[in-house]
């Protein structure tokens, strides 16, 4: 976890799961992302630098299971960046599935 | 003695099932009095793709597992060239450890192992594979995405295939690379229950009416719907595989026990059923195509951004 200057702190995901295609990888980043949000009161940017892709297992672990604990309420304080548009556009879409099928149920 | 395995590109999925079906270990055993060793030939056989290959190693594997040895008949067919020079007939080598770990990249750069999936080593297998392509033929291109169809993949297979109480856990993964059509196949086949009875097993423990196969294949390429064989699934791994691809004009096909799914570069999607048939497993192939690509992003954004 790396105090950022502004406000909050940076979680690069590189340095904190080996990859991001497992569960397992998925809740060593939802672990740690709570960790931070408990820690302090600002924003928790994710850093993508480094990460080629995502699997639906991976995002199931860390940022599904964080909105089926927190709603979208616990992603206001969560932000991204040094991320690629097609990244960027894939973690949106995810995002909007779960919530869509959030309301559906 | 010996079965011969008469190995060709079939092109239908009726073909490529009695292939299979008629090849395997159980079949061959029961009907081989003193069965001693397998020969698989490919006389005349110039043309073949990855989901043959990784189909007929599923096949293998099953004799390989009871030690019982697999040759190869030479002859001067492309398709023994090919499966020589990557590394398939290697694989099956009676001075080989019996259980198929790890994968070796091969010297045809236009192909990328083919190797038994093990959840273990999932990471590796799709991160070099990224590599071997991203750095030989996309280099300006973004395939990133290949990353996550491949783990979509596998891990439909290790959570449907390799569920507990699943009884073959068998799967093998190829990706090839054409340079004249600059498209990219990669597939995965494994010897599991296949998707319709996983999701009719989900549907039977939830006191829910059967589908029919195409009914059950559909449903599983459902978002949001989940066989649930592990507590993490939310059901987005196939439709994951089916938008991404239709953005990017690629395609998808699953073949698997009496039904058969298939996604075209123009995006239409149809299910047929496999009437009379009981297609081995699962088999899952991709296409992407080089033109269908975005251009790389090489640089990332710094901005901030947020999810909602």
């Amino acid at each position: 976890m790396n105090p950022t200057a502004s406000n909050g702190v940076v979680l690069t995901i590189t340095n904190i799961a080996a990859g991001t295609y497992s569960n397992t990888d998925g809740l060593a980043l939802l672990v740690a992302i709570k960790r931070a949000m408990q820690e302090q009161d600002g924003l928790v940017t994710l850093s993508l630098q480094g990460v080629i892709g995502f699997s639906s297992s991976f995002l199931n672990s860390s940022l599904g299971t964080l909105f089926e604990e927190m709603g979208v309420a616990g992603f206001q304080r969560i932000r991204l960046i040094n991320y690629k548009p097609s990244q960027l556009a894939q973690l949106k879409k995810y995002m909007a599935d779960l919530v869509q099928l959030h309301d559906a149920e | 003695m010996q079965h011969i395995i008469s190995f060709d590109a079939y092109i239908t999925s009726k073909e490529l099932s009695d292939f299979l079906l008629s090849n395997r270990y159980i079949k061959v055993s029961a009907t081989t009095p003193g069965l001693t060793s397998v020969c698989v030939k490919t006389e005349g056989v110039n043309t073949v793709k990855p989901h043959h290959v990784t189909s007929l190693a599923c096949v293998l594997e099953e004799y390989y597992a009871e030690r019982i040895p697999i040759s190869f008949t030479p002859n001067s067919s492309l398709v023994y060239r090919y499966l020589q020079n990557i590394g398939f007939m290697d694989m099956w080598l009676t001075s080989r450890p019996i259980v198929h770990t790890g994968f070796t990249p091969i010297d045809d750069p236009t192909a990328f192992a083919v190797w038994k999936a093990s959840p273990e080593l999932m990471t590796d297998y799709i991160q070099s594979a990224y590599t071997h392509f991203k750095y030989s033929y996309f280099q300006d291109k973004d395939i990133s995405i290949l990353t996550t169809y491949l783990t979509e993949i596998f891990n439909n297979v290790f959570d449907h295939a390799f569920a507990e109480g699943a009884g073959d856990r068998i799967a093998f993964a190829l990706l090839q690379y054409y340079p004249k059509t600059k498209r990219l196949f990669a597939s995965v086949s494994d010897f599991g229950m296949g998707i319709p009875a996983s999701v009719n097993r989900f549907l039977r423990n939830h006191q829910l009416p059967e589908l029919s196969p195409v009914a059950a294949l559909s449903k599983a390429t459902e978002l949001g719907f989940s066989s649930r064989s592990r507590p993490h699934n939310k059901g987005f791994g196939l439709d994951t595989l089916r938008t991404g691809l239709t953005t990017l004009r690629g395609q998808l096909t699953i073949q698997t026990s009496q039904a058969i799914y298939h996604l075209s570069r123009t995006g239409d999607e149809s299910f047929h059923a496999l009437t009379g048939l009981d297609f081995p497993g699962t088999t899952v192939t991709i296409k992407l195509s080089y033109g269908d690509l975005e251009q790389d992003f090489v640089d990332e954004i710094q901005d901030e951004a947020a999810l909602f």
